[in-house]
């Protein structure tokens, strides 16, 4: 007679040994994966028995929040969203990671570094800037596409009022699809982040803005977006529109650039948009100024940060700021999830 | 006790035996421990002024002491786990740790977290070292040497930043106390510099996190130096001393004393 092979199953909720029946509902039990065959010689104690492996627990990975992470951010506090758009290489990761640079020397811009959930990604984006790569000149790494759904962290506190602490997400578009959302509706639509946004960043490429050759095509890349955002509903009269002229330290050499041309895109951004978003503002930065420059590493930064961290176009005063932005982070916690898992799957 | 490789915390424990037994500690030793021969043979070292073995994961003890407060007479049991230094390391750059740990921490009163000033990774960018050290010093194209990133190359305070963080998140409960060690004091420039001033210019991104999370982190800073000097310089003059632990320096803002047990009474106190 031969013998009935015994399998018992490492499924806790299982209760094959009880009932003989698979709780996967394999008919022949050897084909669930969950199944071994029972050996009761391994059960019997020996005297070489082997300790169980130490249980591992994960910790935070420390680089960019996907969707579920960020929404367990948004969850538990009123956490800021800032959305950065511009062409490849203006400098929209540079300006992240000089924020976080800043707040390696020193609290900035009247706060105070209270946590983290992505200090890897920002290390990773400072690394090129700092002697410790080997480098003689400081470098940013683009954002590559499929990287902007992802989120970095911050959370600051006020220096003068530590007990209340804010929470702020950022994502940075990738120049490439900055390039399609500015000349397609269907691409401009994918970007419902913008929507959310507590704070659009439109950088623009101070380089770009000096050069003869290359200002033309950068005020057109922005003019374009911006109006493709308006047009298609990503912004409107509850936006707050940052537009963000970045190496401030290159563009200042330009008496063209600084007396004229600037003057021209503001121009234009005010007079077709003022009235269309809750809040325009204009900004120069220097986030990483050049080996050399007089302009001292993240000039203009602090005004900029200030206005992200203090202002919100989603509430009014603190107790309806509170119970808005609560249920604004619960609606941005129901979008992530929505948006996102749906690239993804 | 937790801290990066080479912070001093093997050090702090075998100079912590020898103080418990004298007279100028609040704290001191009701009883032997049942087994003593760690706890014996590195304090031995150190009053001999010779180096002590880097603690290496697998071989970490755990020095269990009955000891009893001078003032109040109340006894209790100061548990104190000497882990490696490469265990926290690991922590940050595995971003896992067993769940042994995690009970253990939870379990305890209070951290003291090892920091040492020689050893403090900065993150430096090209542009101040050009501003320091002019653009000569940066002469060259180096960009075919470039150093991809790791993670082993973050900053020292990123490191503890995200090693509290850790804590924070899975095991140590609101008001956790925390005594930061600055060890290696004696080497110190500016003595007179007060640990908390030093913890905040030294390593800002750290002073701030513990500054703003004071829900979860009670903390305080001090300057210890349990070796009293460099033991490879300056071990004649160190040996001089006839009771070594006069060697000791412990700085609690402006205070300085030889009483190695002021963090832990300040942790186990109210």
């Amino acid at each position: 007679m031969a013998e009935e092979i015994k399998y018992i199953c490492t499924n806790e909720e299982c209760d094959l040994d009880t009932s003989g029946k698979c709780t996967e509902g394999h008919e022949d039990v050897s084909e669930c994966p969950n199944s071994s065959e029972y050996n009761s010689e391994s059960l019997m104690p020996s005297e070489e028995t082997t300790p169980p492996p130490p249980s591992f627990v994960e910790l935070h990975s420390g680089h960019d929040l996907i969707a579920d992470k960020a929404s367990a951010i948004t969850s538990k506090s009123m956490t800021r969203l800032v959305v950065l758009a511009g062409s490849s290489d203006s400098g929209k990761t540079t300006l992240l990671a000089s924020i976080y640079g800043m707040f390696q020397e020193k609290p900035f811009a009247g706060y105070t570094f209270a946590g983290s959930e992505t200090l890897l990604g920002f290390e990773e984006r400072c690394h090129l800037v700092r002697i410790a790569s080997n480098r003689t000149k400081p470098y940013t790494e683009r954002t590559k596409m499929g990287h902007d759904d992802k989120f970095l962290h911050l959370r600051v506190c006020k220096e003068s009022k530590p007990s209340f602490s804010q929470d702020i997400l950022f994502s940075d578009i990738s120049g490439e699809r900055y390039e399609h959302a500015s000349n397609s509706d269907d691409d401009c639509k994918q970007l419902k982040i913008i929507k959310r946004a507590d704070h659009f960043g439109l950088v623009i490429d101070g380089e770009k803005i000096s050069g003869l050759e290359t200002r033309q095509g950068a005020f057109q890349d922005a003019k374009n977006l911006m109006r493709r955002c308006v047009e298609n509903g990503m912004l409107g009269n509850s936006s707050f529109v940052n537009v963000i002229f970045s190496k401030y330290d290159i563009y200042k050499e330009s008496e063209e650039a600084t007396n004229n041309f600037i003057p021209r895109i503001k121009e234009h951004f005010t007079s077709n948009y003022e009235k269309r978003v809750s809040k325009l503002e204009f900004f120069e930065v220097a986030a990483c100024p050049q080996v050399g420059s007089d302009v001292p590493n993240g000039y203009g930064l602090d005004r900029l940060f200030t206005k992200w961290v203090d202002e919100s176009p989603f509430y009014i005063n603190t107790q309806e700021a509170y119970r808005s932005q609560m249920d604004k982070g619960r609606e941005f916690e129901k979008f992530l999830q929505k948006h996102f898992k749906e690239k993804l799957s | 006790m937790i801290g990066l490789p080479e912070t001093g915390k093997t050090t702090f424990l075998a100079a912590f035996w020898n103080i418990v037994e004298s007279s100028i500690c609040k704290l001191y030793l009701d009883k032997l421990p049942s087994q003593s021969e760690y706890i014996s043979l590195i304090s031995k070292k150190w009053a001999n002024c010779e180096p002590l073995e880097r603690t290496v994961i697998g071989t970490e003890k755990t020095v269990d002491l009955t000891l009893k407060t001078l003032d109040t007479n109340e006894t209790f049991n100061l548990i104190l786990p000497d882990l490696s230094g490469e265990r926290f390391e690991a922590h940050f750059t595995e971003r896992q740790w067993d769940k042994d740990y995690e009970d253990l921490v939870a379990d305890s009163h209070g951290i003291l977290l090892f920091i040492n000033p020689n050893k403090i990774e900065s993150p430096i960018l090209i542009s101040q070292a050009a501003f320091a050290g002019g653009e000569d010093m940066l002469e060259g194209d180096k960009e075919d040497e470039q150093i991809d990133w790791d993670t082993s190359l973050a900053p020292t305070q990123v490191k503890l930043v995200d090693i509290l963080q850790f804590h924070i998140d899975h095991c140590i409960k609101p008001k956790h106390k925390i005594a930061v060690i600055i060890s290696a004091w004696d080497s110190i420039t500016t003595p007179s510099k007060t640990p908390s001033k030093w913890l905040q210019e030294r390593l800002p991104l750290l002073d701030q996190f513990l500054k703003a999370n004071n829900d979860y982190i009670i903390h305080k800073v001090y300057g210890v130096s349990a070796q009293g000097g460099d033991i490879e310089n300056d071990k004649e003059i160190l040996l001089q001393k006839n009771n070594p632990i006069e060697r000791i320096i412990v700085k609690d803002e402006n205070i300085i004393n030889n009483d190695l047990s002021s963090p832990l009474i300040w942790i186990v106190g109210d």
